[in-house]
């Protein structure tokens, strides 16, 4: 029998993002042990990807989200600094719940998405898609050459 | 750092770039285009494709490994399966832990059914966190789904299958609609409004991107609601085979667990959801691969075994320029954008052989040709491969541009002492997108009962050719296509009695088709055996040429009190020395100043000097001595290691006071609010004690 590998979970936080308030605080209290941090910079010494992992732990302290979400950009999730820190932290874990605070609340949200899903829902492109769906190759291979092509 | 056996070569390019610099290389003819595609491609040369004997697609063409394993035997034997123990029962079954089953994942809860996800390797684990690219969504005013149906469908030849591709270009907005609602942080302008850009293939600016790498920003979101969901993930867990039911449904898995490869587990499922993903790493004709470790093409197998039909599997598309060497990077590919910024192609003379920016398949086609006349470069494992000049961007473009352009690979290649701007890169085609997969319909089923696929393992969304940013698109867009439209179907589906049936049935057809001894499939691992070369270097073998850059940052601000009181204050709450988390929030110089470095950077910074202050006024230290003896090292560190009893430290707050780099508001605060409350109690502590520990501390002092 296949054994459920909840490893991952041990470390992780479950939060549903919609009901999170954007807030240092918020981290804080979703990771409390945040604060046994000694730093000690392995997290930083074993990155697999170069981050200056304890630099955004030093961030999330005070509270920097914004901060937090473009220094940690590149981490690959691959847990080598959870699994070495010394205080049983997952900054990564830590990490990735700025990131997505940041990406769902700090940043506005994208109004011409809205609009372009609202002209599809109203059907406005279905006659122009119907007639390329039944259009003869030739016909397309036409239409493909002769389309004009933003700078 | 190159081999020095390269270094000849490698000083003949430096010779030679003016020439080519300068050098307009004809482009070929129509004939001449034809000829070399014919002579040299892989898809066309004598040897890769043959006839698949046996199966639904009997006739058809497909890579020689992929046939192969196609025709493969089960490596479950139906006597042996006990089908009424079944370990696990849901409603949909999720199998592969890319973007696709993410995402169908969570359109299948969300929808109401009970879910269990199981994956060969880690969750996260997927082409789709190594893709580097964009997703494309028509989304700008000056765009439409129609006008990115027609670039879809132009670039794949037209040989796509018109419905799917409407689903996928009309659903483009929403999907990422919902990855910004998860908090995908996709490349925006103040507003809000997205920065797109032009993507291969595409007539407008529809590419989004995050920086240069939205599938790891994509899958690691992804997989972080899966968890906060609640879905149960099965990791290191491959599916063998499918299960039926004696109604002709498809109605679970068996899977096996990776590590033991012994323990096998049932389940039973009303449907499942392929998403295993692709094949890159049966490595076609010894081609290195784009694809992660896992792509072996398992889904096709299984699904081919129980009768599904998959369509275009001749249809392989080779990246023009993946790397060679280093090692470790071996089959990742170099941007298609290096080319568009000038750089050109060189052979062991220093000679340009193809006019660099030709289509993907007559690049593939000439650097092959290249490698078989002779006039290849080899690298230290006998892999041939072809300088890729990207000095020369800078010389056309100016300093910096390949920093900018580039970052992703510039900051790669230089882990490995490789710098882009100086010196060229060893390519080699490399495997990169089989076109070909199960068929499915625009709501993501199969031509076999309760039975969906999502992704790569799918066929007929890119026709004959892939572009670039449609890939996410299209696993994202039916994956929670396949996740929505199974779990409705789970609902109304009432399963039968288990049964393994078609095993026997497909192990008499190999037999009519007088095909005996076959391999065993699905494959689950690549076969490193046979291609050896090409395994990918362990990433962590890699030499750091340079100390890690530190950023020159404003050193020490004063503390504002105010802003850190709440967590000053449950750092000070804890049972443990504050010391080292008091260093930490001092003086904002978070870089190189909160280190453990006792050696380096001592002046002026917040680095723990090593004195031993802290070790010296610990209240229970000096109550206890010998702990101190178990160590010479005198940094705080070490406070906080030997005082990592429960409850031990007695909140004195002496080691702060003592430190002489905490900031010194930090100290007053520390004095003001808490240690006049703590007065009292360290009183009655100290004549509670037969002897005054003060007293104990000065002697272990003295004796030293």
């Amino acid at each position: 029998m296949v054994v459920e590998r909840a490893k991952i979970l041990e470390k992780k936080t479950i939060y549903n993002l919609e009901e999170l308030t954007p807030s240092g605080e918020q981290v804080r209290n979703l990771y409390p042990d945040l604060v046994k941090c000694q730093g000690c910079n392995t997290c930083t010494m074993s990155c697999s990807q170069d981050l200056n992992v304890m630099e955004y732990i030093s961030y999330v302290l005070y509270g920097k989200i914004a901060e937090v979400a473009d220094k940690s950009f590149d981490c690959m999730m691959c847990s080598h600094c959870a699994d070495r820190c010394p205080a049983g932290l997952a900054p990564y874990h830590i990490a990735l719940l700025c990131r997505r605070l940041y990406g769902r609340y700090f940043v506005p949200r994208s109004q011409h998405l809205v609009s372009r899903i609202d002209e599809i829902k109203e059907g406005k492109f279905d006659a122009e898609l119907s007639e390329l769906k039944k259009m003869e190759e030739s016909e397309l291979r036409r239409r493909y050459s002769e389309r004009d092509i933003e700078p | 750092m190159y081999p020095p056996e390269l270094k000849e070569s490698l000083a003949r390019i430096e010779i030679t770039r003016e020439k080519r610099l300068k050098e307009d290389y004809p482009r070929l003819t129509e004939e001449d285009k034809s000829a070399l595609i014919r002579q040299h491609h892989p898809n066309f040369v004598d040897g890769g494709m043959r006839e698949i004997l046996v199966g639904p697609n009997k006739g058809n063409h497909a890579p020689d490994e992929l046939a192969e394993l196609l025709e493969g035997n089960s490596p479950v034997d139906p006597d042996a399966v006990d089908l009424e123990s079944v370990d696990y029962n849901v409603d949909v079954l999720v199998l592969g832990g890319g973007g696709g089953g993410a995402a169908a994942a969570l359109s299948a809860q969300e929808n109401g059914a009970k879910v269990l996800l199981a994956t060969k390797m880690r969750f996260i684990d997927s082409d789709t966190m190594e893709f580097q690219g964009g997703i494309q969504a028509a989304d700008k005013p000056n765009d439409s789904p129609a006008i990115h149906y027609l670039d879809t469908i132009g670039g794949g030849g037209f040989a796509n299958i018109p419905d799917l591709v409407e689903g996928m270009v009309c659903d483009a907005p929403s999907i990422i609609q919902w990855l910004e609602s998860l908090g995908c942080m996709f490349d925006k302008e103040p507003d809000g409004t997205m920065c797109t850009e032009v993507g291969e293939g595409t007539s407008r600016k529809r590419v989004h991107t995050a920086r240069d790498r939205l599938g790891s920003e994509i899958m690691r979101n992804l997989c972080d609601e899966v968890y906060n969901r609640g879905i149960t993930v099965l990791e290191h867990s491959p599916a063998l085979e499918l299960i039926m039911d004696d109604k002709g449904q498809v109605a679970g898995a068996i899977l096996i667990n990776l590590e033991t490869k012994k323990e096998v587990s049932l389940v039973r499922a009303k449907t499942v959801v392929l998403a295993t993903g692709g094949d890159g790493q049966l490595h076609y004709q010894g081609s290195p691969s784009t694809d992660h470790y896992g792509a072996t093409a398992d889904g096709l197998v299984m699904a081919y075994r129980i009768g599904a039909n998959l369509m275009l599997l001749d249809a392989v598309q080779y990246h023009p320029h993946g790397v060679i060497y280093p090692e470790q990077m071996i089959g990742q590919p170099v941007d298609e954008k290096v080319r568009r910024l000038g750089a050109k192609f060189a052979n062991m003379k220093g000679e340009q052989f193809i006019y660099h920016l030709e289509t993907q398949d007559l690049v593939t086609s000439a650097i092959i040709r290249e490698c078989k006349n002779g006039f290849a470069m080899k690298t230290p494992k006998g892999l041939q491969g072809i300088w890729l000049d990207t000095p020369m961007i800078e010389l056309l473009r100016g300093p910096g541009t390949i920093q900018r352009e580039l970052p992703a690979m510039y900051m790669e290649l230089s882990t490995f002492g490789i710098d882009i701007t100086k010196e060229p890169i060893l390519v080699y085609p490399s495997l990169y997108y089989c076109n070909g997969g199960i068929k499915i319909d625009a709501q993501g089923a199969t031509s076999i009962p309760n039975l969906y696929a999502a992704g790569k393992v799918c066929g007929g969304v890119h026709g004959r050719n892939m572009l670039r940013d449609n890939i996410l698109l299209d696993a994202l867009v039916y994956g929670r296509r396949a996740g929505k439209a199974a779990a409705h179907r789970a609902e109304k589906t009432k399963l039968g009695n288990l049964t393994l049936e078609h095993i026997r049935k497909w192990q008499d057809e190999l037999k009519k088709a007088g095909l005996e001894k076959r391999p065993i499939s699905p494959k689950l691992v690549p076969d490193y055996a046979k291609h050896g070369k090409l395994m990918r270097a362990d990433w962590h073998r890699r030499y750091r040429f340079e100390l890690r850059k530190e950023e020159k940052q404003p050193r020490i601000q004063p503390v504002d009190i105010q802003e850190i009181e709440p967590i000053l204050n449950k750092i000070l709450d804890a049972k443990a020395p504050a010391v080292a988390r008091a260093r930490m929030l001092s003086g904002r110089g978070l870089s190189v100043d909160n280190k453990l470095d006792v050696m380096e950077n001592v002046i002026g910074t917040k680095t723990c000097l090593g004195c031993g202050n802290c070790i010296d006024v610990c209240p229970v230290i000096g109550r206890e001595p010998a702990r101190r003896k178990r160590t010479e090292e005198r940094s705080s560190m070490v406070l906080e290691t030997i005082l990592l009893g429960p409850e031990e430290c007695d909140r004195c707050y002496s080691c702060v006071l003592a430190c002489p780099q905490v900031d010194i508001s930090i100290k007053q605060y520390v004095v003001n609010w808490r240690v006049v409350e703590v007065m009292p109690w360290l009183d009655s502590r100290i004549s509670e004690a037969k002897e005054p520990d003060l007293y104990l501390f000065v002697e272990e002092a003295l004796s030293r």
